[in-house]
């Protein structure tokens, strides 16, 4: 099941992580710089919108029009928590209000497929029109669904799919309060308790066939829920590998989505110096924070040109990116540079 | 590759399972009536297809030893899975068969949220409400429970959504991915939901009344509903004796705006028509139609006007079955499922409460009595949702 990666664009994270002065405590967390929302979206629709569509919106509009493209044949997007932002306001609302004279608009955009219902209304695009909800699945099964349909469905030439995720401030708090987040420390070398939370918007087009836009071809994608072992995890990748002709000498770079939170890292971080021993390998949530569809983003990370990340060369044809969610959400996914 | 249902499940207010659920249909007799269970203001006022069990009863019902379901949303889950599991004669899941659950939800771990998410914000202590703050939750819990871990997803929708995880489901076995998957949907009811709908204005104080002239609006619901997908070479394999072939399924999106539907809901005539032409059959085929129906103004108007174009003014029985379970939300594209495919089983057509006199829009008149009819062999269920989410499933007895 193969597919071909138009374009993709992501939001960049803010080069240094940012921070939430709370009462005597700092808690650092990623977000992405507020993009020029007025470059494909009215006054009126941004100010009507939440966040978390305007983010999804802008970007998948962005990357329609650097891929010279129009329209597209389905949408499909990956969301792991949806609007929070929405969902804070409405809920004050009903408490502020005591239950009555509310304002939908929050409720409206609360759900996750306001953004994939918005995508349709400004594309005029009737297909296929996903929303894929699961924590650390939502963007791999939205992308999986999206490979499934260009098998099925050989008339189709474009499908955008995407995946967002928005942090707020209260969300962070939330997340520190749990003891999902880290309160000081900002770097996920020194593995301890909690994550550096993120927050992230990518889009990527994908067609059927190579063009000469294509930037990359995805070989596969699999899923893994809650393994038992390290061992279960090598097999998920050699099976993926295996599906593809492929041994993991050919692999040329490995993404591991280790998060900094010892309690989740540790079959990654056995798989690194086991399975994956002599391998270049990319930490990539150092860069954008931990959030349900990080994916996107080393996918994104990945394929950009302009990377200077050292393990990134000339001769990095072949990307493999496995990511973990809480341990519990594992996936694979397999991209080549090589077109052919 | 033919993809059979071979159990389905379905809890809701009016049965915990499928066999009750019968009994209300033919009795006539709906599930509507007071709040009870969800701290609301809106308990005066207004109805609700409330199921009138505490969580913890419902947590007794489910009857699991160790971790137990956290959210209400999973209980309702847990309850409808273990039924259509039972009809499809598994009581364990074989590993070597590649399983898969596709669930949904809208409200997911919200109904939990909303009771600590003020006590937060207060600077109280409150328990990991992260952890449930999604809609996947439950679709973790039950896989879990099951052994479940080839392909897990969850996917919302909005009031298509469990229609959209059939189709998913059913593609994912054509694909060869999968030789068997749990599919459908669950939600609570709750306070958000209660306020959003209310918020928007749609919510009928009194009973809904589903493609009357005079509708007012919708009555929420809450309840669980799945079905257990299986390939032809399974279903061969394991002598399993099927309820029904999945043969049909569309799936589009109406693109025209965010919280209603286009004069003539073309996004649903899309979706029916794909489904018609997956399934091979000619509109005259099919012999019931569970409709989307919320008995809103919009929807039951441009649902009308898309059945009669799709069926070229010959449409079928048809009926929302809304007015004895209230609209389930996530839940409600699989309950319709169930419930067209239970009327087809027993050769019947299922009754829309409350209606009175024909939409002047489209004049089309529903079902309106608990009817035995002559066997039918296919059998269409409908949804539509927000941000213009349209799907349609037909089902065969072959």
């Amino acid at each position: 099941m193969k597919a071909y990666i138009e374009h993709i664009v992501s939001l960049d994270p803010q080069a240094a992580a940012q921070t939430l002065e709370l009462t005597g405590e700092t808690i650092p967390y990623v977000t992405v710089a507020e993009p020029e929302y007025n470059r494909f979206i009215s006054p009126g629709e941004i100010r009507r919108m939440s966040r978390f569509t305007k983010l999804g919106l802008y970007t998948s509009l962005r990357c329609l029009q650097e891929a010279g493209a129009s329209a597209v044949d389905a949408v499909t997007v990956g969301t792991g928590l949806g609007s929070f932002g929405c969902f804070e306001k409405f809920d004050q609302s009903i408490h502020a209000a005591q239950e009555s004279g509310l304002s939908p608009t929050p409720f409206i955009h609360s759900l996750p497929n306001a953004l994939a219902g918005q995508i349709a209304l400004t594309l005029k695009c009737s297909g296929y029109n996903m929303t894929h909800v699961h924590r650390g699945f939502a963007f791999e099964s939205a992308l999986l669904d999206a490979l499934m349909l260009l098998q099925e469905e050989t008339d189709l030439r474009h499908i955008l799919v995407g995946a967002v995720d928005e942090l707020t401030g209260t969300y962070v708090r939330l997340l520190q309060q749990t003891g999902y987040a880290k309160t000081t420390s900002t770097d996920v070398a020194p593995a301890s308790e909690g994550v550096v939370p993120g927050e992230g918007a990518t889009f990527l087009l994908v067609s059927p066939q190579p063009s000469e836009r294509s930037v990359a071809c995805i070989e596969g994608v699999r899923l893994l829920f809650e393994p038992r072992n390290t061992d279960e995890i090598r097999q998920a990748v050699e099976e993926l590998l295996t599906d593809n002709g492929l041994s993991l000498d050919q692999v040329d770079t490995v993404l591991t989505g280790r998060s900094g939170d010892a309690r989740f890292d540790a079959r990654l971080a056995s798989l690194e110096s086991d399975y994956l021993a002599g391998k270049p390998i990319v930490h990539y949530k150092t860069r954008c924070g931990e959030y349900q569809t990080a994916t996107a983003f080393a996918l994104w990370s990945a394929l950009r040109s302009d990377d200077t990340t050292p393990a990134r060369s000339q001769t990095s044809q072949r990307i493999l990116i496995i990511n973990q969610y809480q341990d519990a959400n594992y996936s694979f996914l397999l991209v080549s540079r090589d077109l052919n | 590759m033919n993809i059979y249902v071979t159990g389905m499940g379905m809890v809701s207010a009016i049965g915990q399972n499928t066999a009750e659920t019968f009994d209300h249909l033919q009795a006539e007799r709906t599930g509507i009536g007071p709040i009870r269970h969800v701290p609301t203001r809106l308990q005066e006022g207004y109805v609700a297809g409330e199921i009138d069990r505490s969580d913890e009863a419902l947590r007794e019902l489910v009857g699991h030893t160790g971790p137990q379901p956290l959210t209400r949303t999973t209980a309702l889950a847990c309850l409808a899975v273990r039924e259509a599991l039972q009809q499809a004669d598994l009581t364990e899941l074989d590993p070597a068969i590649r399983t898969g659950l596709v669930s949904s939800s809208t409200v997911g771990g919200v109904v939990r949220t909303e009771r600590y998410y003020q006590q937060f914000l207060a600077g109280e202590d409150v328990p990991d409400i992260v952890r449930t703050h999604n809609e996947s939750e439950s679709t973790e819990y039950i896989s879990r429970w099951l052994g479940i871990r080839h392909f897990v997803s969850t996917l919302n929708t909005a009031c298509a959504s469990s229609s959209n995880a059939v189709v998913l489901g059913a593609r994912l076995i054509r694909q060869g991915m999968l030789d068997r998957v749990i599919v459908g949907g669950a939600d609570a009811l709750c306070r958000f939901t209660l306020n959003g709908f209310n918020s928007l204005l749609l919510l009928d104080p009194e009973l809904c009344r589903p493609f009357d002239e005079n509708r007012k609006g919708i009555n929420l619901g809450e309840g669980a509903a799945y079905l257990i997908l299986e390939s032809e070479r399974l279903v061969n394999r394991r002598s399993a004796r099927p309820i029904a072939r999945l043969s049909g399924f569309g799936a589009t999106n109406d693109a025209y705006h965010q919280t209603s539907t286009s004069p003539e809901a073309i996004g649903l005539q899309t979706a029916m028509r794909q489904a018609l032409q997956r399934s091979g059959l000619t509109p005259d085929a099919i012999g019931y139609i569970n409709a989307h129906g919320t008995g809103t103004p919009n929807n039951d108007a441009t649902e009308g006007v898309a059945l009669r174009e799709v069926f070229a003014g010959n449409v079928p029985a048809f009926s929302s079955t809304k007015s004895f379970t209230g609209h389930t939300l996530a839940a409600a594209g699989s309950m319709g499922a169930v419930l067209s495919l239970l009327a087809m089983q027993k050769g019947v057509v299922l009754p829309n409460l409350n209606y009175r006199q024909p939409i002047a829009d489209h004049g089309l008149e529903p079902v309106t009595s608990f009817q035995t009819v002559r066997p039918y062999h296919h059998v269409m269920a409908n949804s539509m949702g927000m941000g213009g989410v349209c799907a349609s499933l037909i089902f065969s007895d072959n």
